[in-house]
């Protein structure tokens, strides 16, 4: 199982958590609310799942409520991750390795 | 009717008995007590004119006489008989024949080589019966076989046995076979003649009897090979005319004008045979072509997907339709939670409420798939258990033990089932804890619920089923059907021909028009329907997923494209050296007809065969086919005005109708009698050949005015 890197970007517009996925950053905006980007997020890390397992490692220093948002959400996503790869595995839609 | 084809009146040689004598009154005496009607005069060496004509005149309206002598033949120094017959209108030719070749010889010393008997009796339209096998002395199947050769007609050559058992055992060999009383003493003679063979059919001279001898390979009734007929009684015009009719296991042929009943009385028919337990039908060759009886439109085409290896789909489609969307947690629901502080000391110290929730969807799968194992194995075992055939060959103990194994197993898988429902139902509990406690503590201090997924799974989840469906469903679409060929008749030279069906499945690129849909649904929103699941596939982890899934319910037309077969083309059409071929009328007739008389049953029933056909086709492949159903003892009745099928194959049973001003008339006849005698008497008996020259050819006149034209030519 990969492990990857989620770190919390703090702008003044914005907070976002971004998910480095291989080679994409996936971004989740914390300071707003818009379920169709957070579903667009949910696509990609399908999808990222069917080439293998993986989780994410939250890297941040700043105890702030982001990075318990994060915190949080990290982790009730990487046990969630773990369900739909099996679920993906079962169903025979991983995409096989040449 | 017996007949009688070795018959001594004379002692010629003299080894001959001497009861073999008779005169003209003692003949007729005897020949009278008995049944036969057709005697043969053979005496050795030696044919007598005078006896001859003076029995004949004797006889006459008793019993045919016919002229023949037994022969002594030398082949290569071995001596065998040979019985020849000729016609009796050549007696005087034959007798001056025999006297010619006698010069010089006594019976005792009188012998003929096989070509010397052909060579002075073929001309005189003879028969020949060689003594063989067992009937001594014999010819060789060599002598016969030379016989064979050189005779103008095959079918004039029967092998004369001892007995009805042998003549019965050589005929249902295939041999040509019959038997005479070969006299020895006429004291015997009424007893003997009981033995004799029996004619098929009542035959009214020599030359009807060859006609027998060109239809049948026996002439005679054996146990083995019988032609017998049923009375039958019928009213195929209403109480007012009822008919007896003798119908045979041969050809029964009903021929006259048009409008006499004929189609009628085959309808009739076919009704009685049916209340008697047979399937029958009447075939009427123009009521329907070749398009309509191998349904080329497919109305009454019907099809099960899965035998083509192809799943209907249907909870699939069902999925795919009523799929919605899956609602995410949203993230202001942890902004919110982490945001207020908590105070309350209590709710602070619950650890409970940081615990995630864990994975219940893997242990629910792991214990349905052991459900299952358990379920088949406990089906199997029963199986066993109840199965009659594994009881009767399986030795018991040997079952027992393999039921014993079983049961073993059942017992592992139940325990395991027990184990997975166990952490199944913990995981369940578990995370339902963890949802009251948030729940409860969020309403008892009124600090938010603290969020306990992402939704992500839930999310996924309905996706990756929505894909595992669709790809189910595609994968399904894109499997092709192999062509069903059906063999449907042989066009002679141009070869033969097949009746193809094609089905394929629309995948949204099938333009050809010729392909329809074989259920009830149009061919538009099949198409579209098939487009449409490909873009849900490309979408399936795309945001339009469920718009497109939109897209599909509104297709107009959808809601009847539910299952893989409603997405099935059909195509049908006759092939001919693997091209697609459109039989005209009569090709259709030819095939039609062929096909009917190529099925295997008792009783046909035809109606004009020779409709929309060739004489050429006629002659060359269903007279030949009528013939041979005669011969197999089937009952083969065909209403016809075409002289080839009516006369060509020589019927057991010919049935005529007429009509004039009293009304309608039925005559039963046949060639061998030649006579049409009218069932309810009424009329004359009517001459055979008149009336089917008359009522086939176009008259006599007509037939005889072909002949001199063909015969110019």
């Amino acid at each position: 199982m990969e492990t990857f890197k989620a770190k919390i970007n703090r702008t003044e517009q914005s907070t976002k958590l971004v998910l480095t996925v291989r080679k994409s950053n996936l971004e989740l905006v914390l300071t707003d609310d818009k379920p169709s980007d957070v579903k667009l997020v949910f696509n990609q890390l399908l999808v990222a799942l069917k080439s293998g397992e993986f989780n994410f490692k939250l890297e941040d220093d700043k105890e702030d409520l982001y990075f318990h948002v994060s915190k949080e959400y990290i982790t009730q996503l990487n046990s969630e991750l773990s369900s739909v790869y099996n679920e993906l595995k079962d169903l025979d839609l991983l995409i096989k390795k040449k | 009717m017996k007949i009688d084809i070795h018959v001594h009146t004379k002692k010629t040689k003299s080894g001959d008995s001497e009861s073999r004598n008779v005169t003209g009154s003692r003949f007729k005496d005897i020949i009278k007590s008995t049944e036969v009607k057709i005697l043969a005069i053979t005496n050795h060496n030696h044919f007598d004119i005078s006896q001859y004509t003076d029995f004949r005149k004797l006889m006459d309206g008793i019993c045919q006489i016919w002229p023949g002598i037994e022969i002594d033949i030398l082949e290569e120094g071995i001596n065998g008989h040979l019985i020849v017959i000729v016609d009796p209108k050549n007696a005087i030719k034959f007798s001056n024949k025999i006297n010619i070749l006698s010069i010089g010889k006594t019976p005792d010393n009188f012998t003929m080589s096989i070509n010397e008997v052909v060579k002075n009796f073929d001309a005189l339209n003879s028969i020949y019966i060689p003594h063989y096998h067992t009937k001594k002395p014999s010819l060789s199947d060599h002598d016969i076989d030379k016989l064979l050769e050189i005779v103008s007609n095959k079918k004039r050559v029967l092998k004369e046995a001892t007995n009805s058992i042998s003549a019965g055992i050589y005929v249902s060999h295939g041999h040509r076979s019959i038997f005479g009383s070969d006299v020895q003493d006429w004291d015997e003679y009424i007893n003997c003649a009981k033995e004799l063979p029996d004619l098929r059919l009542p035959v009214e001279s020599y030359e009807q009897f060859c006609l027998l001898l060109e239809k049948d390979d026996s002439t005679i009734q054996t146990i083995l090979d019988q032609k017998t007929k049923e009375k039958i009684v019928l009213y195929p015009f209403g109480a007012a005319e009822l008919l007896e009719l003798d119908i045979y296991n041969d050809i029964n042929i009903l021929f006259g004008s048009k409008g006499t009943g004929k189609t009628e009385i085959l309808r009739a028919l076919s009704k009685f045979y049916n209340s008697k337990g047979y399937k029958t039908e009447v075939y009427e060759s123009s009521s329907s072509h070749l398009d309509q009886v191998y349904d080329l439109k497919g109305i009454g085409f019907t099809m099960n997907i899965a035998d083509f290896g192809i799943d209907e789909c249907k909870s699939e489609f069902d999925s795919i339709k009523n799929a919605i969307e899956k609602g995410i947690t949203s993230i202001s629901k942890y902004r919110q939670y982490y945001s207020s502080e908590e105070t309350n000391k209590i709710s602070k110290s619950l650890k409970i409420r940081n615990i995630t929730t864990l994975d219940e969807s893997s242990s629910k799968r792991k214990l349905k798939e052991i459900k299952s194992t358990l379920e088949k194995t406990e089906e199997f075992r029963d199986y066993v258990i109840s199965d009659k055939t594994m009881k009767e060959i399986i030795d018991e103990k040997i079952l027992k033990k393999f039921i014993s194994t079983i049961n073993s197993l059942i017992s592992k898988l139940k325990k395991e089932t027990e184990i997975r429902l166990i952490e199944h139902r913990s995981i369940a509990l578990f995370n339902n804890l963890i949802k009251i406690f948030v729940t409860e503590i969020s309403k008892k201090t009124g600090h938010p619920e603290k969020p306990v997924k992402t939704g992500f799974y839930e999310y996924s989840n309905n996706r990756i089923y929505i894909e595992s469906h669709i790809n189910f469903i595609i994968e399904n679409i894109k499997k092709k059907i192999e062509p069903i060929t059906e063999y449907v008749g042989d066009l002679g030279i141009k070869g033969k021909i097949f009746c193809q069906t094609n089905l394929q499945i629309q995948d949204g690129a099938v333009t050809d028009s010729k392909y329809t849909p074989v259920k009830r649904v149009n061919k538009t929103p099949q198409k579209e329907v098939a487009k449409s699941l490909n873009t849900i596939s490309k979408n399936v982890y795309s945001n339009k997923l469920f718009e497109k899934i939109e897209e599909l319910n509104s297709i107009e037309g959808s809601q009847n494209i539910n299952s893989i077969s409603d997405l099935v083309l059909f195509n049908r059409h006759f092939s001919l050296n693997d091209k697609t071929y459109q039989p005209s009328n009569g090709e259709s007739s030819m095939v039609l007809l062929h096909n009917e008389l190529s099925k295997d049953r008792e009783i046909y029933l035809i109606d004009e065969p020779e409709k929309s056909l060739g004489n050429d086709y006629i002659n060359d492949v269903i007279v030949p086919l009528l013939k041979e159903h005669a011969h197999r003892g089937k009952k083969v009745i065909i209403a016809t005005h075409d002289a080839n099928i009516a006369v060509r194959t020589l019927p057991y049973n010919s049935m005529y109708r007429e009509h004039d001003q009293d009304g309608y008339n039925t005559y039963i006849g046949n060639p061998f009698s030649n006579n049409l005698v009218c069932l309810n008497r009424r009329r004359k008996n009517l001459d055979w050949k008149y009336m089917s020259m008359k009522t086939l050819e176009g008259g006599k006149e007509a037939f005889g005015e072909r002949g001199k034209i063909y015969g110019n030519i």
